[in-house]
């Protein structure tokens, strides 16, 4: 019994720890309701799922997906000076991790990859990212992990507020509110931003010829990059009794960039403009009733996204989807439960160069899950799911996963994970129906995956914290490229992947001279290679493009009394940018420091100010190879918040 | 006057004509990224075999900064436009040495090149001709000022480019016609043709063979080769040709004299794949010989003649280093080697 007891204590501990807010470490918990990764990880036992701490989030509440990812987590991303990134989880490619709000995922229908530079931090409560395959929980798309997007029901009584202003370095600035109101039954929430960067960040320009004088750099200023981004999410919860709700979640958002131009370019054409806009409609509603055993959830969206390259309207890049899910869920033993649901979905493409072929696609999944544990150590999941698309075939995706609780005791816990997976991602429309060399026969991207973890969790005192390794392998087959057919290049499932590595993940907390302190630090060695590929290529069994071996993230965080201070850095070890060994990104450390002063007006007011310094040591480095990037920056930010 | 009658008789017209030559050394041009890795150059030594890539790096110390959108000799020196950035600027022919700054001034979008006398001929589409066809224009380049002397206003996407009789003829890819520019008088006239054109090749009496190209913005199914004599400013012949290739890369190559015009093709295969071809257009008899020289090309990227035989240049992808295979004119396969990325132009320097 004392061992269930202090079992309960490390989880809860361990999530507070997660979760805490800078200054709230020794605060009451408020029990909110969450969009909680524990219910994904009850059918997913041995997936590994990192939910991102709210001081995580806090401080890069003026940033984007990519900002907060890359300094929270060892994961590689492709990324420009702010305009446009990519990821590439546990080296796949950036159309093979999904980005969910809600039951919506936010990848481009007709590219297949998010931009995270256009999602913004500031309008979510949690975010969560899985690592590895999750196909058999989200459908296609999600081979190499991923990402949940998650907004806290807070169930307000009365009114309460925040307003946020941010200002930084080349033109940075950053308008933001939150407004909340209800009754305790009923609730509105209403989040806005708006974003501007200028981007007029110095550098050394590398690509200067000046033949004649023999000078080959110069002091050069990144023209025509600016970023402009403003979006509203508009919540509406009606709750019936706690565990029982109806909402609705209504996201507006405008992307608005100039592609930076390549160090080349920048420096012989600094006129030159070419903009591209993202604008989107995203609503996702529904019905959950989570009281009984028998849980139950009706959910319906529509999804709207439209592209403009260049102001270029005419050239229609439009896609609208419907789309209508639900699942019923039963935890008919104490230690056993299944789910089984489906998912529809109907797609209009509205793209300028689709052949006719293609007005709209059906896409259709089932689902059924099911969890077992045994004498309170073992748990096992089990998924399967089936896909059905217009005139494509799908491939049946299962999953098993079981999680152990190998040793319990006074002060530490420790688990260890496992899980086989399947996973697909469905071409994209563009794949499949551009003119010229779209292919509409080419085969789904097919992945299976395999993953072995273990999770320490020690607890004494004021001493608590968590350390997680996990190993993987990956086989990513039929992964799709364009090909050089002579007149025009046209898409074919090309190559095959191989991808192995270790993560380690640790997090403290602690007291150092008094001071609640937070640290920790993460690591990932990943191999990735191209094992099999129907193109004449050197680098066959050789790392893949713009995935390092080695990266890592490390932070540390204190506070005393009304001030906070962190100290977070990131490694990014060497990259291959093509099948060469000639173009190669040197490694790379950046070092960030923030402060954090709260202020109490009041019982109810309260004003935060922030200041951090980027890339404090003004490394000079490029993460795509020709694109400059800035060197060190600053932010500050001040925070009203009432109640 | 015996001097005379022994001068004339010694020069008659049944006198054989010298033999064409071509240097020992040839140059690759390696397209590159756009968006990321630069052109380089590769040597090729035909009496050696001896292949060198990285070759401007390896004599100027330093990469290229740009996509080398196409190239030329002129009077010892090697001009080449480049894209990403836009620029035009030039090496020494026997070193390969970059001494003088380039000019990008008045370049914007360089697509083609030719010289004529002190001046330089480029085709620049101006910005993106696919929105706006009227931006396109003929920047003239004073080769002793080494300035952009005057900017001749060209609507429709000039591409190929070639002077004969004192004309500047412009392939125009987004028109159905061919473009005259009267380089003495300035005055532009137009040839219609069946289909868009984009390059030249001209033969021994100075005419030109033109490519008849389907385009996405402008479809046609009389693709081929056209036939323009310049004394009369007239398309003569059209000669069809299923898929030629519509990329902006070398895809027309004459033999040393003249006798067979190569012109790279696509096709599919049995599976349905599509790839690339070579077909033989005989000068002579005026017409395509009935097979391909070459097909199932995977990756055809161009084509050359050089050293008596047909080069055709390979480029599966943008992030693996391309690769050159070699024919005898019967076809027979003699032998590849690998190149930079996305080669697309073979040229040397005249002598």
């Amino acid at each position: 019994m004392r061992r269930f007891v202090v079992l309960i204590t490390l989880l809860v501990l361990s999530a507070g720890v997660l979760g805490q807010e800078p200054f709230t470490l020794l605060d009451t918990v408020v029990l909110d309701e969450v969009v909680s990764y524990g219910h994904l990880q009850k059918f997913q036992s041995g997936a590994k799922i990192e939910q991102l701490s709210a001081g995580q989030l806090s401080r890069v509440q003026d940033g984007s997906l990519e900002t907060l990812l890359s300094r929270s987590l060892p994961i590689a991303f492709k990324t420009d000076a702010g305009g446009l990134s990519t990821i590439r989880i546990r080296g796949t490619g950036s159309s093979h991790t999904s980005v969910n709000f809600g039951g919506i995922d936010l990848n481009s229908l007709t590219l297949g990859q998010s931009n995270f530079s256009n999602v913004p931090v500031y309008l979510f409560d949690e975010i969560g990212v899985q690592f590895g395959s999750a196909s058999s929980v989200n459908g296609s798309g999600s081979i190499g992990g991923a990402i949940h997007l998650g907004l806290r029901k807070h169930w307000t009584r009365g009114f309460k507020a925040e307003a946020r202003i941010s200002h930084g370095s080349f033109g940075e600035r950053l308008y933001g509110t939150k407004l909340f109101a209800g009754n305790g039954r009923f609730e509105s929430v209403t989040r806005a931003f708006y974003y501007w960067k200028t981007n007029d960040f110095p550098f050394l320009n590398t690509t200067y010829r000046d033949f004649e004088n023999g000078v080959f750099e110069v002091e050069d200023r990144q023209q025509n990059a600016s970023v402009e981004r403003y979006g509203v999410l508009q919540e509406l919860n009606y709750r019936f009794q706690p565990g029982e709700y109806l909402f609705a979640d209504v996201w507006l958002e405008r992307d608005w960039r100039l592609n930076q131009q390549n160090m080349q370019t920048n420096l012989n054409t600094p006129d030159y403009r070419e903009s591209y806009e993202d604008r989107h409609l995203r609503v996702w509603a529904g019905y959950k009733n989570r009281r009984n055993p028998l849980k139950c959830e009706i959910n319906g969206g529509y999804v709207f996204d439209d592209a403009v390259n260049n102001g270029n309207s005419i050239d229609t890049i439009r896609t609208k989807r419907l789309i209508a899910e639900a699942f019923v869920e039963h935890d008919f033993r104490s230690n056993a439960g299944y789910k089984i649901g489906a998912k529809a979905a109907r797609i209009r493409p509205m793209v300028y160069a689709y052949n006719n072929t293609i007005d709209h696609e059906n896409r259709v999944d089932v689902y059924a899950s099911y969890y077992q544990r045994f004498f309170e150590r073992l748990q096992l999941t089990l998924n399967l799911r089936q896909g059905f698309v217009t005139d494509y075939k799908v491939p049946f995706t299962p999953s098993l996963g079981m999680n152990i609780l190998a040793l319990s005791h006074e002060k530490y816990v420790l688990n260890f994970l496992g899980s086989v997976s399947r996973s697909y991602r469905v071409p994209t429309f563009n794949d499949r129906f551009w003119v010229p060399g779209g292919n509409p026969d080419l085969d789904p991207e097919q992945g299976m995956s395999y993953e072995l973890g273990s999770k320490w969790s020690y607890c004494t005192g004021d001493f608590s914290g968590n350390i997680k390794l996990n190993a993987f392998l990956m086989h990513i087959d039929d992964w799709i490229l364009w090909k050089n057919g002579g007149s025009y290049w046209y898409a074919e499932n090309v190559q095959k992947v191989e991808s192995k590595g270790l993560e380690l993940m640790t997090d403290w907390n602690y007291r150092l001279f008094g001071l609640e302190t937070t640290s920790g630090l993460n690591y990932s060695y990943t191999s990735t290679q191209r094992v099999e590929s129907l193109n004449q290529t050197n680098a066959l069994n050789r790392q893949l493009e713009y995935v390092p071996f080695h990266s890592a993230n490390v932070f540390y965080s204190t506070t005393w009394k009304q001030l906070a201070f962190t100290v977070d850095g990131s490694f990014t070890g060497e990259q291959y940018t093509d099948e060469e060994d000639h173009n190669i990104l040197e490694p790379y450390f950046l070092l960030n420091l923030a402060v954090d002063y709260r202020l109490e007006l009041d019982a109810k007011n309260r004003i935060v100010f922030s200041g951090m310094i980027n890339n404090l040591l003004n490394t000079n480095y490029q993460s795509s190879w020709g694109y400059a990037m800035p060197g060190i920056s600053y932010r500050l930010s001040m925070s009203y918040q009432f109640k | 006057m015996a001097f005379f009658i022994v001068l004339l008789t010694s020069c008659s017209e049944n006198d054989p004509q010298p033999t064409p030559t071509e240097p020992a050394v040839s140059y690759i041009i390696n397209y590159g990224d756009y968006l990321g890795a630069k052109s380089t150059i590769t040597a090729f030594d035909k009496e050696t075999g001896t292949v060198t890539n990285n070759y401007y790096e390896n004599v100027n110390g330093m990469a290229l900064v740009s996509n080398i959108q196409h190239a030329f000799s002129h009077n010892g020196n090697i001009y080449m436009l480049g894209n990403n950035p836009d620029e035009l600027f030039w090496v020494d022919g026997q070193t390969f040495e970059q001494h003088d700054n380039g000019i990008n001034t008045g370049i914007v979008k360089p697509r083609f090149g030719v010289a004529s006398g002190n001046y330089l001929y480029v085709s620049c589409w101006g910005g993106d001709i696919w929105a706006d066809e009227s931006i396109s224009y003929i920047a003239k380049f004073n080769l002793a000022t080494k300035m952009v002397e005057e900017k001749i206003s060209l609507p429709g996407g000039p591409e190929g480019l070639a002077v004969a009789h004192n004309k500047l003829y412009a392939a125009l890819n987004y028109k159905d016609s061919v473009a005259v520019i009267d380089l003495n008088t300035g005055e532009i006239s137009y040839i219609e043709a069946p289909a868009v054109t984009s390059y030249f090749a001209k033969d021994k009496n100075d005419n030109l063979y033109v490519s008849l190209v389907s385009t996405y913005s402008d479809y046609s199914e009389n693709t081929g080769l056209g036939y323009i004599n310049t004394t009369i400013d007239e398309l003569e012949a059209t000669y069809p040709l299923d898929g030629v290739s519509t990329s902006y890369v070398n895809i027309l190559a004459p033999d040393l004299n003249f006798e067979k015009l190569y012109v790279m093709t696509s096709a599919y295969d049995a599976n349905w794949n599509l790839s690339g071809a070579i077909a033989v257009f005989d000068v002579a008899d005026k017409n395509f010989e009935s097979g391909f020289l070459v097909e199932d090309i995977s990756g055809a990227n161009g084509i050359a003649t050089y050293n008596d035989q047909v080069f055709s240049f390979i480029a599966e992808s943008v992030t693996a280093n391309g690769s050159v295979k070699i024919y005898q004119p019967d076809g027979t396969f003699v032998g590849e080697f690998e190149t930079g990325k996305a080669p697309f132009l073979l040229l040397t320097v005249e002598e």
